[in-house]
């Protein structure tokens, strides 16, 4: 084991923190949410243009290659610069569920569009009734005339409206909870009978629900093995709560820092804030969590590619419940310990706030991987 | 609504929190743990001479009227003063067993039990109850006039000083009470302690012969009787833990006010003031949900007075754990010592969040009936 | 960065676990993991034990008797030593003393002492608290006045865990009063047969007896068992505060303790099903998990830094005391809560097989109530607040 990072993921860590520190400050990121997207084309296109788009598929396909660790250094830089990007929709989910399951010919196809910052894809998987059963899936996909014709709904498919492309997972056999039997299908955006309606999400990003009217679907759309899409889905699951990790340490360190800054400079009964012991405490506390979350972080990485698969989905339960709460902790200290300047817009703590709360429902809130934990008989093993 | 104690009321706090201060003392309570395992029939009798087994007891049976409220002042200094005789376990238990029982002897056997000369102990816990108030696996069969008990009583408190038992047991027809002397030949008593010094028991009977005077009320029917003896007593041991936890909180108080580090008190520390703040939120949050409880705790309606029961249980049960935690950790070593009182309460605490249930239980008891009424 | 465990490692787990196998009796271990103080004969016979595979000091540079393990190494070792029941060795000699010994020691001092302590042949007690000087240690009070070629000492310590089985004792006396409290300060050692010396028990909120406080009056103490310079003893109690502190979070205790509330957990009767097939205590015990997870890998980071000698750049020992410490005491709450009625029983350390209840319920809820001591030795939570607020985040 080795935590200090090699030469190559410095040069690399000082990249993405660069771009972030010179694209992402607050004033520029409410200039970002204010452009018709919800976001920013030039700064995606950076992003494409230094490679950080095609970092973690294959080679072979027109990717960089790199493994968890890279993608969990990205992820905290975005985290603390509160991206409104559709990284984790494009590269990590979607792009996750590629890697698991789409053909070399496909790959070879999309990876270099997507690398090159032009094609945006958001995995529709959500339905209303579905809450974090990634099985629940009441759409309907049916062989007609040899192309699918798929009929449903899908919520909460983040960045949905500005994605060129949808996977949309669909039911091809068996009942609506049954694990087998779903596929996935590559879905122009603009295809006819698909309607999209966006909105803007409590943290600032952006999703979409779509309602598709008997869309059709070219039969080379499918993604993986026909029925077998839950295994994609569930690696798309898996991609996406390492990286979430990542993305809340880099909240919750930022919430940090400008805590306390704040506490620092903040004059109250003639004297900064800072001295108050009391609160000094709570950003011990907030500290304490960060640690806690960054070594969570670090062990998704170590797992979220393991073979085995009980051990893999049950530690990935465990960094979420840990990032949930975490963030929960020091997201409120952070507010707290701001008071009024806290809970305005004008501010950015309250926005780091925002998108941990987010993160801590994304993929299954705390409560949800405690009992797969539980059920899975936990970790330690069982001695007088 | 009036939260104000009456005159007498106060009267009788004052007296009560006189004698407690007294036989109670720090040295004293030592020795009475040490030297008389934790129960003095004196002390007994010497509430029986003040009046105190009648409190909250209907005056036919010799009681001296009024309801659970009067008796909560009682269970208040008695957790002050951290004493082990237990009042709510033995007393406002087996006084509501016998008043429910339905049974033709109860005003006199309540009249003897209110005179102090009738020591019950009341063997209803079992195992596996672990708050649930009606789970007996305890087995009674009717056999020629009596009945033969089998199973096992778990933490049967002042057992070993009893002079006679209430014990739960389940027939065909039902729970039923059984009124069980201590001579009783074939009754077999595993005597222990508890960690805050009580004295307590495993009682086990194996066809354990009893003769049909030993029941108590009807056969089969009693399940309504321990129910109400139970949310009773559980309340009780609510007004316990809050007098147990308010002494801690104002214990640890002069502590940080007295003990010096770094030159200065330890109270001028704001993380410590902030501590004692929570604390007393706590408090306040415990006392509020003891009185609610007060209110419903012999309502007839069971599931009404089993959920207000179960969420003050639940509520105390928190504050005292975070109370009594505290005053530890704001104690620092000496915290930690048999030697001083603090520790002693925190013990106290521990035991009482445990019986009739945890707070995890109650809350769990407060969730089922959200889902039951969805 | 690169987290997959290294396979020499796991090779070195197995070798411990072997050795404990073979060398450890069930006995001591079951006697070991039920949650009493050990007996100084079960500590003295396994440091022995130990000495004789050349594993009693695994810290202590090699030529003073040291493995020459990494830190991660020597954490699977206390781990799997933990893990699996041993007997503890003399913590106040081996983590305490002893670096301060072949740190600042003379020649003679270490020929003297390092070896038995190594061999298992000395037991010693460790004298810095006072009544009235606990977190606030630079306000010790026990004078030491010179007199000819020895010191008179005089005054009161308390929280002597252990004292009772003490061979030796050492102790932070002040010898200068003129000066700043840090500075005047000196360490000594002493002979436990010493007249003068006095240990009295303290018994602990758990009905037992294994803290001390001890009594020095006009104790007479060669200058020449004073370690290092006069009035220079501060730093070098300082040092040992600093030590180990990739070790604060007591993972393996944790996770015994969680191994043993599972345990339990599957025993205890919940109505008439078990409690751990209870959705919401199984939560509990999986949050618990969780946290021990974190912990578990937030000490993996910290070995690795104290591995390369580098200076984490976080307050890593203060963060791992705070929460190992916290979730040992969440553990062994919910451990009582799974014992249930049993949880409430003061069972004696002999005999407690005659008493209602499993086998695993003795000795836990006793544990449970001596370990409110962890977030209060070693630098109270509190006080490890203050050293991440104003040490490291400047406020």
């Amino acid at each position: 084991m080795d935590f200090d990072l090699a030469d190559e993921q410095s040069l690399f860590k000082d990249a993405i923190d660069k771009l972030v520190q010179k694209e992402y400050g607050f004033e520029q990121r409410r200039r970002y949410a204010a452009e018709p997207e919800g976001w920013s084309r030039r700064v995606w296109s950076q992003l494409a243009e230094q490679g950080f788009l095609a970092l973690p598929f294959d080679e072979a396909h027109g990717g960089l290659g790199y493994g968890p660790v890279e993608l969990m250094l990205v992820n905290e830089a975005l985290g603390r610069g509160l991206l409104l990007e559709p990284y984790l929709s494009t590269v990590v989910i979607a792009g996750g569920a590629l890697r698991a399951g789409a053909s070399d010919e496909q790959l070879a196809l999309w990876v270099p569009q997507i690398a090159a910052g032009e094609l945006l894809v958001s995995l529709a998987y959500l339905e209303k009734q579905s809450r974090y059963n990634l099985a629940d899936v009441a759409t309907r996909a049916e062989l007609r005339d040899g192309e699918y014709r798929l009929s449903g709904t899908k919520i909460a498919v983040l960045h949905g409206d500005s994605a060129d492309r949808l996977l949309v997972a669909a039911r091809t056999a068996g009942a609506r909870t049954d694990e087998e039997g779903i596929s996935l299908f590559m879905v122009d955006a603009d295809s006819a009978g698909l309607r999209r309606r966006g909105y803007r999400t409590q943290d600032g990003l952006r999703a979409a629900d779509l309602i598709l009217s008997d869309v059709a679907v070219p039969a080379a759309n499918l993604v993986g093995r026909i029925g077998g899409g839950h295994a994609l889905l569930q690696r798309a699951s898996d991609y996406a709560i390492a990286a979430l990790a990542s993305e809340a340490v880099g909240c919750m360190q930022a919430a940090l820092e400008m805590s306390v800054d704040y506490l620092k400079q903040r004059q109250q009964f003639g004297a900064p804030i800072s001295r108050f012991q009391a609160l000094q405490h709570h950003a011990a506390d907030m500290l304490v969590e960060v640690e806690q979350a960054r070594s969570m972080a670090m062990l998704a990485a170590l797992v979220v590619d393991d073979v085995d698969e009980a051990e893999r989905r049950k530690t990935l339960s465990a960094v979420k419940v840990q990032i949930g709460k975490s963030g929960r902790i020091v997201g409120q200290l952070a507010v707290q310990l701001h008071g009024g300047i806290g809970v305005t817009e004008e501010y950015a703590v309250g926005h780091y706030f925002k998108r941990l709360t987010m993160i801590e429902s994304q993929f299954g809130d705390g409560e949800h991987h405690l009992t797969k934990i539980a059920a899975a008989g936990g970790f330690v093993s069982v001695t007088p | 609504m009036d939260f104000a104690l009456t005159e007498e009321q106060s009267m009788l706090r004052d007296s009560l929190r006189r004698y407690v201060e007294k036989e109670y003392a720090f040295e004293a309570r030592r020795q009475l743990i040490e030297q008389a395992g934790g129960f003095r029939r004196a002390h007994w009798n010497a509430y029986a001479e003040m009046g105190w087994l009648g409190i909250g007891l209907p005056e036919a049976s010799g009681g001296f009227g009024g309801d659970l409220s009067d008796s909560a002042i009682l269970l208040e200094e008695f957790g002050r003063g951290l004493v082990v005789e237990p009042y709510a376990a033995s007393h406002i238990q087996a006084s509501r067993l016998l008043l429910h029982s339905g049974d033709a002897r109860a005003a006199e056997l309540i009249e003897a039990l209110i005179a102090g000369s009738t020591l019950y102990a009341v063997a209803h816990n079992e195992p596996g109850a672990r708050g649930r108030s009606l789970w007996v696996e305890t087995r009674a069969a009717a056999t020629g006039g009596g009945s033969r008990i089998s199973g096992t009583k778990t933490q049967v408190l002042a057992a070993p000083s009893a002079d006679r038992f209430l014990v739960s047991a389940r027939s065909e027809q039902g729970l039923s009470l059984f009124l069980i002397d201590r001579d009783t030949p074939g009754m077999s008593l595993r005597e222990y302690r508890l960690v805050d010094g009580s004295q307590a028991a495993d009682l086990s009977f194996d066809q354990l012969l009893l003769p049909e005077s030993a029941l108590l009320g009807a056969a089969g029917k009693a399940d309504s009787a321990i129910d109400l003896a139970i949310s009773a007593a559980t309340i009780a041991c609510c007004a316990e833990m809050v007098g147990a936890m308010e002494q801690a909180l104002w214990i640890t108080r002069d502590y940080l006010r007295t003990r010096k580090q770094f030159g200065v008190a330890i109270g001028s520390f704001q993380a410590l003031q902030h501590r004692m703040a929570d604390m007393y939120i706590a408090l306040e949050q415990a006392r509020s949900m003891l009185y609610r409880g007060l209110a419903y705790a012999e309502d007839g309606d069971a599931i009404r007075r089993r959920g207000a029961v179960s969420a003050s249980k639940a509520q105390v049960g928190r504050s005292a754990q975070y109370i009594a935690a505290q005053a530890v950790q704001l104690h620092g070593g000496i915290g930690l010592t048999n030697e001083y009182c603090i520790g002693h309460y925190f013990k106290r605490l521990l035991v009482l969040e445990a019986a009739y249930g945890s707070s995890a239980y109650h809350v769990g008891v407060v969730a089922q009936q959200l889902r039951d009424a969805a | 960065m690169n987290f997959q465990p290294d396979p020499a490692d796991q090779a070195f787990r197995e070798e411990v676990r072997a050795f404990l196998r073979e060398q450890l009796p069930v006995d001591v271990a079951a006697r070991n993991r039920r949650g009493f103080h050990p007996s100084k004969e079960d500590e003295l016979w396994w440091t022995q034990l130990l000495y004789r595979r050349g594993w009693s000091a695994p810290h202590w540079p090699v030529e003073y008797g040291g493995t020459g393990w990494s830190p991660q190494r020597r954490f699977i070792f206390e781990e799997e030593c933990f893990l699996a029941g041993a007997p503890p060795t003399c913590a106040a000699g081996f983590s305490l003393l002893g670096p301060v010994l072949y740190t600042y020691g003379s020649d003679d001092q270490k020929a003297r002492f390092l070896e038995p302590t190594r061999r298992g042949e000395i037991f010693w007690g460790q004298l810095f608290s006072e009544p009235n000087a606990g977190s606030d240690l630079a306000s010790l009070k026990t004078t030491a006045v010179r007199d000819g070629d020895h010191y008179v000492v005089n005054g009161q310590k308390t929280w002597t865990t252990e004292g009772h089985y003490a061979d030796w004792l050492f102790c932070l006396v002040r010898t200068d009063s003129s000066s700043k409290p840090q500075r005047g300060i000196s360490f000594l050692i002493i002979d436990a047969k010493s007249p003068g010396v006095t240990i009295r028990p303290i018994v602990s909120i758990d009905d037992a007896h294994t803290l001390n406080e001890t009594f020095l009056d006009n104790v007479r103490v060669p200058v020449a068992n004073r370690i290092g310079e006069e009035n220079a003893g501060w730093s070098y109690a300082k040092l040992l505060l600093e030590h180990e502190r990739a070790f604060s979070a007591e993972v393996p205790r944790n996770k015994r303790l969680l191994s043993q509330l599972k345990h339990i957990a599957a025993l205890a009767l919940d109505g008439g099903a078990r409690l751990i097939d209870d959705p919401l205590f199984s939560s509990r015990i999986a949050e618990a998990e969780i946290e021990l997870r974190a912990l578990e890998w937030l000490t993996l980071r910290a070995l690795a830094d104290m591995d390369h000698g580098a200076d984490a750049g976080r307050p890593v020992g203060s963060v791992l005391k705070v929460r190992g410490s916290e979730l040992i005491q969440k553990i062994g709450a919910l451990i009582v809560e799974a014992l249930g009625p049993y949880g409430l029983i003061a069972y004696p350390e002999l005999d407690f097989e005659t008493l209602p209840g499993p086998e695993a319920a003795a000795g836990k809820t006793a544990d449970f109530l001596y370990r409110r001591a962890v977030t209060i030795y070693g630098g109270s939570n509190e006080i490890q607040r203050n050293i991440i607020a104003k040490g490291f985040l400047g406020l």
